[in-house]
């Protein structure tokens, strides 16, 4: 019996340090911006998921396309509707590794984090730059990379080629909390 | 033999035709109003977590874009990113939330609130990553202990 204890006590431990290697954002934000000279589009997703595993810098990201906030209601329904097809792809992901990842470090610095984004059914690889920073224990990844629009098999119809940029410019800051699993 | 029309018909139809298209762009144009919206369901935070947690019943559960009228537990008032957000548990054995992202113009209200309130939102549902995902929320009641 008394055996049992520190075995328990050991097995306790274990679970509970593989559960804090990883830290989660569950209000990720992801910000996109189109510039033309005809019309500028903004818009953001605030809820969008995001894990870490510590322990060797893997990340992974999940959005929900449809939960973008936008100016204007027409622009949310040509998004959805036309381009992105959010009921066929309803997620856009992206999975990858921090590069030369050291959790140890406290001070902000920059790391390319490299992977694969899935957008609209196509999978491109990425090298995202990105500042690291820890602030009151918490971890905060920003960064901005750029997407081609016809990199994803985005129809733009002619008529309204001139109102979307063909390089359209991602925002992100990632907040996280020490994952519950 | 038929007699031409006057200019004034054609000007009278042109400015038919420009008054029903400005009013068929301001109805898109609009948002849905939530606080006005009859919901599809009427839920208990714990009771929807649960639902869309088996990923059989997901679809048959909920759609995306549907009003949703949801009763639970504040685990969290959220402002980051500017945005005002507030979290529902879902229960003791559920590590999924629900995510209200609130809708503007509800500061002053939300100022009233506390962690572990009691309260009913309405919500236009967007999906489910870990967390069922709703914008748009309008508080329309706090149940008092």
């Amino acid at each position: 019996m008394n055996i049992l204890i520190p075995i328990l006590f050991l097995v306790s431990f274990c679970v509970h340090a593989q559960n804090t290697e990883k830290i989660i954002a569950r209000l990720g934000n992801v910000a996109f911006f189109s510039y033309t000279s005809v019309e500028n589009i903004k818009a953001q997703n605030n809820q969008v998921l995001s894990i870490i595993d510590l322990s060797n810098g893997e990340i992974a990201v999940n959005i929900l396309m449809n939960a973008f906030v936008f100016e204007k209601a027409l622009m949310r329904e040509h998004f959805n509707e036309s381009y992105i097809e959010s009921d066929i792809y309803p997620k856009a992901t992206f999975e990858g590794t921090i590069s030369d990842f050291d959790s140890s470090q406290s001070e902000p610095h920059t790391r390319i984090v490299k992977g694969t984004f899935t957008m609209h059914g196509v999978t491109k690889t990425l090298d995202i730059k990105t500042k690291i920073e820890k602030i009151d224990g918490k971890y905060i990844l920003t960064g901005t990379f750029e997407a081609v629009v016809k990199d994803y098999d985005i129809k733009i119809p002619p008529l309204l080629a001139g109102n979307i940029a063909k390089t359209i410019s991602v925002d992100f800051r990632f907040e996280y909390d020490p994952y519950d699993s | 033999m038929k007699k031409p029309s006057r200019p004034s018909t054609y000007i009278f139809g042109i400015a038919l035709v420009l008054l029903l298209s400005a009013i068929a762009f301001w109805y898109v144009q609009k948002p849905l109003d939530v606080s006005k919206a009859t919901p599809e369901m009427s839920i208990s935070a714990k009771n929807l977590l649960a639902q869309l947690k088996d990923t059989t019943a997901q679809l048959a559960v909920l759609n995306a874009e549907e009003v949703v009228e949801i009763h639970g537990v504040i685990k969290e008032i959220n402002t980051l990113n500017g945005r005002e957000t507030l979290i529902l548990q879902g229960g003791t054995d559920v590590k999924s939330y629900i995510i209200c992202d609130m809708k503007a113009g509800q500061t002053e209200t939300l100022k009233q609130l506390h962690e572990k309130d009691s309260i009913t939102l309405k919500g236009i549902y967007k999906g489910f990553l870990k967390d069922a995902i709703f914008l748009y929320c309008v508080l329309t009641r706090t149940h008092q202990p």
